[in-house]
């Protein structure tokens, strides 16, 4: 068997007066929410996307379920968020319009599952190579895929922060669920766009590699606050390895 | 507030404040002279890279002397970046018309006449103003023409659409050139295309483009031709309607070259001669506020987009809420008029105090006439507590423990004690107290002798952090060597394995293409 060992931190910035981001990390999970729609309704959007997946986590991290149903009931969580947050504006109607983004990776054997909506990231480090996993649904990364723009264009992109698909009760969302087969001494790295719109690929890539796990918690928090940190930023590293570490899931941000 | 602003300028009233940066009536005593100084708010001068490109751009435009421009004598950073301008006594265009209203057409001209004379300076100096728009135009009071804000507005705009969230685009959409709506860089010609929409909107009352968000406007000016302004006020001349069919081309090789060029064909609109000029592609009919996308790469944009508004609606019909996020109150309640208006304050660190924080239901979504519209009035950034545990907490665990509150490390202050190096010691403002979030705090630390990392070849921001967890300070500068990667340090003092007192400063050269 293989698991995560994780480390995983939450910051507010410099910049915003509260936090709403929220993260989790497990010996099978990780999963960062990035909240949006004014102070409350960001906290609470992305404290309801960690917290049902947390829930939905002690079903389909269970070992005596098989893998096919473990996918399932996994991509599947989208639906009972995106559900969650739905009866939450119904019941308070000042919430409306609240969202949040989810990116998520869950172990399985020797895969390793990518549930994404949104702009937040997750990354793996595996041996010199650093790859982005997720692709994000924001309107400057359409533009990159059909050759618009580069990639030296997005710094400074009007409209680099305009999402295209975020959870927000709507009911509408269709997900694919991209499988990477994971390998002991893999390095994952999911956060918040607080971190990715700060530092590039390549900082980040240089301030993860070779540290342990809390040490580049810590610097790719330090890096983000040395570049005035104008968001929060919520970052969770977790390594494969062979023996499990700890059984707790650990709640950051907002969902804390 | 009585102390002298870089040593030479005393403050006096604020005359006005422009969301980004608050604007002084200011005594250089050095001179013996009046002036205006535009400070940048403390709180949203904290990005380095922002406040390199603002002193940049500072310097750039204080080398412009022309009667159609405000000049630029002076600029500085402490205690936030400013700029010392000219003192101009007038009003900006902005204030001076207003919405539906025209200029007879000998006035509007005029004002054209003033804004491209200064561009035409200031192209021919390889200086790009970007932001023209009528916010940065003053009238003087004697009718004077003058431009404001070379390079330096549209820096700020950046800084606030980087720290709106998401979906909220503060910003004036309305004058963008294409090239800059699909992020190019701009150029002289997007200058042009800009002073074209002023234009177009001082001799109709509107702008070419209007839409509900920044987004739909910005992706109508990549996109939709300009209508043809004699379609709209059939009395205008036919010339004015080529100097803005050519002004408004999407590809700036179509359209004036020069500022001199579209001086020249105004000239003959005004003498009543015919203007040569060919226009690219000739312009089609578009219903107004109808964003028609062409066969390009726009048209899955536009699905993105459209789906993007559309999907905020599900199953509530209604017209689509605007983005009022970053306006004052009143104009809020403006744009907001076909809904029921909820106002509730709270603290904010990004939006100025007295503007809209936040929206709900967010911009683009839809939301029935006469249905509730709750809107946050910022009241300023919020407060942070300097966290209670701080003295005999190592200096990293302390940096931690105030960046997680929201609170800045800006100095440290070796003193000699027996608790092991880097101890915290004392902590000014005093644990407990409550200052503003995103200021700064001073940390007293246990002295001693730290070595000095090795910091050559390697990735800056990864050398920044070595240092910052180290206990040191960051000095930085920049420099090119063609021989070594691009974003690595270059040199560094004192050396790697000499030792120096925590807290204090490394000094980093960092390598970047000139």
């Amino acid at each position: 068997m293989s698991y995560f060992a994780t480390s995983a931190r939450s910051a507010v910035g410099l910049v915003r007066s509260g936090n709403e981001d929220s993260g989790l990390a497990s010996s099978r999970l990780i999963a960062v929410a990035d909240g949006m729609g004014g102070h409350a309704a960001g906290e609470v959007a992305s404290k309801i996307a960690i917290s049902t997946l947390a829930q939905l986590a002690s079903i389909f991290t269970n070992p005596e379920i098989d893998a096919e149903s473990a996918d399932d009931i996994y991509l599947n969580s989208f639906h009972e968020i995106d559900q969650t947050l739905k009866s939450e504006v119904d019941e308070n109607p000042q919430l409306s319009g609240m969202g949040t983004t989810l990116t998520s990776l869950f172990l399985r054997d020797n895969s390793v599952a990518l549930l994404h909506i949104g702009d937040s990231r997750a990354y793996r480090l595996r041996g010199n190579s650093f790859d982005q996993l997720s692709v994000d649904h924001t309107v400057i990364q359409e533009l990159l895929n059909q050759g618009a723009i580069s990639e030296s264009d997005i710094a400074t992109h009007p409209q680099r922060s305009v999402l295209t698909q975020v959870l927000m009760g709507e009911g509408n969302l269709e997900l694919p669920l991209p499988v990477f087969e994971g390998k002991v001494k893999d390095r994952y790295l999911v956060c918040s766009d607080g971190l990715s719109s700060v530092l590039s690929e390549k900082e980040i890539k240089s301030l993860i590699k070779g540290r342990d796990r809390d040490e580049a918690v810590n610097a790719l928090i330090d890096a983000t606050y040395i570049n005035g940190a104008p968001d929060n930023v919520t970052v969770v590293i977790a390594d494969i390895v062979e023996e499990v570490q700890s059984d707790a899931i650990v709640k950051i941000g907002a969902a804390q | 507030m009585n102390s002298l602003l870089g040593g030479r300028y005393l403050l006096g009233q604020m005359i006005g404040t422009g969301g980004m940066a608050d604007v002084y009536i200011a005594q250089d005593q050095r001179l013996s002279r009046e002036v205006a100084i535009k400070i940048l708010r403390s709180d949203l001068a904290k990005d380095p890279a922002f406040v390199s490109r603002f002193r940049k751009e500072a310097k750039a435009a204080a080398g412009l002397n022309h009667p159609a421009i405000v000049a630029v004598y002076d600029s500085g950073e402490d205690p936030a970046p400013y700029i010392v301008m000219e003192l101009v006594s007038g009003r900006t265009l902005r204030e001076l018309i207003h919405q539906g209203e025209r200029l007879p057409l000998h006035r509007a001209l005029e004002i054209a006449e003033g804004i491209l004379a200064g561009l035409e300076y200031s192209h021919e100096r390889h200086i790009v103003h970007r932001d023209i728009k009528p916010a940065n135009v003053m009238i003087t009071d004697s009718g004077d023409v003058k431009v404001m804000d070379f390079g330096i507005a549209r820096a700020m705009d950046d800084l606030g659409a980087t720290l709106t969230s998401t979906w909220n685009v503060v910003g004036t959409a309305q004058y963008l050139s294409p090239e800059q709506a699909v992020g190019e860089p701009a150029d002289s010609r997007s200058d042009i295309y800009s002073t074209g929409c002023l234009l177009f909107e001082l001799l109709t009352g509107e702008p070419p483009f209007t839409g509900e968000t920044p987004v739909s406007i910005a992706y109508q000016h990549a996109s939709t031709t300009a209508p043809l302004v004699r379609t709209l006020k059939a009395d205008l001349p036919e010339g004015i309607e080529t100097v803005l069919a050519v002004a408004l081309s999407k590809k700036p090789e179509d359209r004036y070259q020069s500022a001199q060029a579209m001086l020249d064909d105004i000239a003959k609109v005004r003498a009543g001669e015919a203007v040569t000029t060919k226009i690219a592609t000739p312009p089609f009919m578009t219903r107004r506020r109808a964003i028609i996308f062409g066969g390009s790469f726009f048209a899955a944009i536009a699905l993105a987009i459209t789906g993007l508004m559309m999907s905020g609606g599900g199953s509530n019909s209604g017209p689509m809420v605007p983005n009022v996020v970053g306006l004052s109150e009143e104009m809020a309640r403006a744009l907001l008029s076909d809904y029921s208006i909820t106002i509730k304050h709270a603290h904010d660190a990004v939006i100025p105090k007295d503007r809209v924080a936040s929206q709900l239901p967010l911009a683009t979504t839809h939301a029935k006439v006469g249905s509730s519209v709750v809107l946050t009035i910022s009241d300023g950034p919020g407060d942070a507590i300097v966290p209670d545990d701080l003295v005999g907490m190592s200096l990293i665990d302390a940096r931690s423990a105030l960046t997680s509150v929201g609170l800045l490390v800006s100095q440290t202050i070796a003193s000699p004690s027996d608790q092991p190096q880097g101890t915290v010691l004392d902590v000014n403002p005093p644990v407990g107290s409550v200052t503003q979030a995103g200021s700064s705090v001073i940390l007293t630390i246990a002295s001693g002798e730290v070595t000095v990392p090795n910091l050559i070849g390697i990735e800056a921001i990864q050398a920044k952090t070595l240092l910052i967890q180290a206990g040191f300070l960051i000095k930085e500068f920049y420099d090119y060597d063609s021989a070594q990667t691009v974003g690595v340090v270059i040199r560094q003092a004192p050396e790697a394995g000499t030792t120096q007192t925590i807290g204090k400063s490394v000094t980093i050269t960092i390598n970047r293409q000139p």
